[in-house]
């Protein structure tokens, strides 16, 4: 650990003009466990041996996987561990003071005027039944009166660029924006001028945009008040834009620390190759058409969609309108990218078109035809046409089925009085084509991973043997690795099934990877579309920009192509069996 | 498949383990045994005791015995053969009211959670109305008027416990069908009788049976409260709740006579009740970790 800790140093000696800014965080040999019950033997450790230095005027990022111990590691810094864990070795010095031995309440103290800390969810993290201001003047220092603490909690929120602080001030959690409430949790964690700030996926919870503007202030607020920063994360795009220094962590150790370009360009853990490996940027777009897109027939084909809600909320009840007028013409094997943000009525659209959700006016044809005006036996041809993949992994299989009956059902379902043997042979089949052993056949959903899930619900999806897949967000609920690994197994499907594709990201890079072309939602309308190179290059809307230029992970495609074994093989090789 | 395992071996996620479900717990099991032996030696009623209404005049509210381990009652009756007799009219007529009553809950549970809108509303505004009028009276009047046999009193016994397995369902049904997978069920192709036999009712059977064992009880409960007032089956077929009060005159100089049948009930209510705490423990808290926890 002591190398990666000098790799850290030796990276940041490149500037030799910067004297060494003092450290607020420095973790050594870290190792968090579960607290032992009752003397049983000793349990895996989630973190093991993990060091981190963050100095001053310094943004760290911290990259891994779900369950590899990054979260933990960072609220172990805060001393904010759940209480079925414990640290069971190694130390944590904030502003070079080593908590452990401090006690509790001292340990609190100095932690709470020398650490801020930002989640995922701002909105859940604070207290739905106060207003911003209570909030804010509750995290103000001791000793500050009443009266500076009116004018502070103005100065904070004027501090991390909150446009209407007054009307701000007054209001409830609820009635402002993710983005807004993000903010609002950023000047309660700045509050007593701490010199660390920790960001545990701060804005893996906000679409791309705000997203790109929580992180500028996160950066600005580090540039300005000479704070050091933390940043978990996931997102090796945003690590790459807005990190100098880096580590990558996987199963409880760091495997590699270092300067971040230099890490990513030249990374020299295999970990590390791997999962830059998958980054969906990198992924060499999926091309199966071009000259004879003009040719093919109409598949799908949406005039004019309009769909609004009645939204019920503490205001009275208000209209949000979901599809407003929206065309659509998706041709035989063509595979369409539906992007927008949260509220442009992606989703809607998506459900309208299973018929799981209702149009008020317009019509969503299917090969020229409305499924509601088919007779009993076209509708059911329509229904094993056109099926869907859900976003949720976890939500979508009942938990009390297991993998085979929950593949048995639209077998049978669709095609009654199938022997017993040809549906389990079937059922094999289906595993086998989306990568999963036949073994799996026995196991119910909570005996699997998000992975694993998402390939049953595709299964599910194929065993009708449909014309036309529908896919709401089916990997954004997946890790990069994982992601990497269904996107290449759709786009396998692409190529043996001849499928017609829907395919719904707020993802641009998922997008480009899938789909040659691209359609461009917000609140409710179409504002662009066309082939997704072009698109994504020269945005003829100024929204479509925005969206493009949002997207983290810049730094990343001035990368070398990756030089790994991976790359250069087929998608579907490249998959990893369970 | 394995040469790719080899390529990428940590990134791989690990999947979360199966979920063990509690067991029914000691006090399940001490209900558990209690029901079987209480059926048990109902069924078996013509093979462990006597004729019931063999009367012995001679010694009548005789004190327990040898020849008469419960005593003998106002009109020379032995005690223990008439509990045990009785037991079989009490099980009878409750479960068979239970059973009706949970089925009829579920249907009607089922029908409003998957076709919702007015359906769901006209059954809820019955349940409503069945929760308002006190049961106890409305026996009192339709086995006045009808009389008081075995088919009026299920049916008065469904119609006071329909409601607790109804609504106990309904919500329950109602969550399930909001759930994803029964959209997915539907883009597989499943109409609601699908729905029904392939989601709902495994989803609600740990339910059903929680309400059926409860519904039991509270029907066994209801049947002695109308056999006490007279309005159970009629005299001389043995009956535990007439059996009580017909004691009750004699409490001070005979106390078996009521105390036996009054244990009877009580024990065969704990014995239901332990029961289907232990099962709703075992399913209900077995299925809030297997899906809460995802």
């Amino acid at each position: 650990m002591t190398e990666t800790l000098h790799a850290a140093t030796a990276a940041r000696g490149h500037r030799p003009d910067l004297e060494p800014a003092p450290t607020v965080l420095q973790i050594r040999e870290l190792v968090v466990g579960p607290r032992p019950q009752g003397g049983g033997a000793a349990t895996r450790n989630l973190v093991d041996g993990a060091s981190l230095v963050v100095h001053r005027g310094e943004m760290v990022g911290l990259v891994g996987e779900s369950g590899s111990g990054k979260t933990l590691t960072a609220l172990a810094a805060a001393d904010l561990l759940p209480a079925a864990l414990q640290i069971r070795g190694g130390q944590v010095l904030v502003d070079g003071v080593d908590v452990a031995p401090l006690g509790r309440r001292a340990a609190r103290r100095h932690l709470s005027s020398s650490v801020g800390i930002i989640f995922q969810n701002p909105t859940s993290s604070l207290n739905p039944r106060l207003r911003i201001d209570a909030q804010l003047r509750e995290a103000l220092p001791r000793g500050t009166s009443r009266q500076q603490r009116r004018e502070l909690t103005g100065d904070l929120l004027g501090q991390v660029g909150v446009p209407n602080v007054v009307k701000t001030l007054g209001a409830y959690p609820h009635e402002l924006s993710g983005g807004l409430n993000q903010r609002v949790m950023i000047a309660i964690a700045l509050a007593r001028r701490p010199g660390l700030l920790i960001a545990d996926e701060p804005t893996t919870a906000l679409d791309v945009s705000v997203q790109a503007q929580v992180l500028d202030l996160i950066d600005q607020l580090r540039a300005d008040l000479g704070i050091g920063v933390l940043l978990v994360s996931h997102d090796i795009g945003v690590i790459a834009d807005r990190t100098s220094i880096v580590s990558v962590m996987s199963q409880g150790r760091i495997v590699e620390t270092g300067d971040t370009a230099e890490v990513l360009r030249s990374p020299r853990h295999d970990y590390t190759r791997r999962l830059l490996a998958a980054v969906p940027q990198r992924l060499a777009p999926l091309r199966l058409r071009s000259a004879e897109r003009d040719e093919s027939p109409v598949h799908l084909e949406i005039t004019q969609a309009r769909r609004s809600f009645v939204v019920r909320g503490p205001a009275g009840s208000r209209h949000f309108t979901a599809l407003d007028g929206v065309d659509l013409t998706l041709r035989q094997g063509q595979a369409i990218g539906l992007v927008g943000e949260s509220g442009s009525g992606k989703t809607t659209l998506a459900r309208a078109v299973v018929g799981l959700e209702r149009l008020d006016s317009g019509t969503i044809r299917y090969q020229g035809q409305d499924p509601d005006e088919l007779d009993r036996a076209a509708h059911r041809r329509w229904r094993r046409d056109v099926q869907y993949v859900f976003q949720d992994p976890y939500s979508s299989l009942d938990p009390r089925l297991t993998v085979q009956q929950t593949l048995r059902e639209p077998l049978e379902l669709n095609h009654s009085g199938l022997a017993r043997a040809t549906v389990n042979r079937r059922v094999e089949e289906l595993l086998d084509e989306v990568e999963l052993p036949g073994a799996f056949r026995t196991r119910f959903p909570s005996e699997l991973s998000g992975g694993q899930r998402q390939r049953v619900g595709i299964a599910r999806a194929l065993a009708s043997d449909p014309a036309l897949i529908v896919a709401d967000e089916p990997v954004s609920a997946l890790d990069l690795s994982v992601q990497a690994r269904v996107l290449a197994l759709f786009g396998r499907l692409r190529q043996e099934r001849a499928l017609s594709f829907l395919f719904i990201s707020h993802d641009l890079t998922v997008v480009r990877y899938l789909c040659e072309d691209l359609v461009v939602l917000r609140r409710g309308t179409v504002v662009e579309q066309g082939p997704t190179e072009t698109v994504l290059r020269q945005p003829a809307h100024p929204y479509t920009r925005s969206l493009v230029d949002a997207v983290p992970g810049r730094a990343l495609s001035t990368l070398p192509a990756p030089t790994d074994a991976l790359d250069g093989v087929d998608p579907a090789t490249r998959e990893e069996g369970p | 498949m394995s040469t790719a395992t080899a390529v990428l071996p940590e990134l791989d996620e690990r999947p979360a383990t199966r979920v063990r479900r509690p067991s029914i717990g000691w006090a399940g099991r001490i209900g558990a045994a209690l029901l079987v032996v209480i059926v048990g030696v109902s069924l078996l009623a013509p093979l462990l005791a006597g004729d019931p209404l063999q009367q012995d005049l001679a010694s009548i509210l005789a004190a327990p015995s040898r020849a008469h381990p419960l005593g003998l009652d106002e009109v020379g009756r032995d005690v223990l053969d008439r509990v045990i007799w009785g037991g079989r009219t009490a099980l009878s007529i409750s479960l068979t009211a239970a059973l009706i009553a949970t089925v009829l809950g579920l249907a009607l549970a089922l029908g409003s959670a998957l076709f919702g809108g007015w359906v769901d509303t006209l059954c809820s505004r019955i349940a409503d109305v069945q929760l308002a009028v006190p049961t106890i009276v409305l026996a009192i009047v339709v086995l006045a008027f009808v009389g008081n046999s075995f088919v009026p009193i299920v049916v008065v016994l469904v119609l006071g416990s329909w409601v607790l397995t109804f609504r106990v369902l309904r919500g329950h049904a109602r969550t399930v069908v909001e759930q994803q997978y029964i959209e997915a069920a539907i883009v597989a192709g499943a109409g609601r009788s699908a729905l029904a036999r392939r989601h709902l009712l495994p989803s609600v059977a740990p339910l059903f049976f929680v309400a059926f064992t409860l519904s039991a009880s509270s029907a066994l409960m209801l049947q002695a409260s109308l056999g006490f007032l007279g309005l159970g089956v009629q005299p001389p077929r043995p009956d535990w709740g007439a059996m009580v009060a017909s004691g009750r005159d004699a409490l001070s100089a005979a106390w078996w006579v009521a105390t036996a049948p009054g244990v009877a009930i009580v024990l065969t209510v704990l014995a239901l009740q332990l029961f289907g705490d232990g099962l709703a423990e075992r399913y209900l808290g077995g299925a809030r970790n297997s899906e809460g926890a995802r």
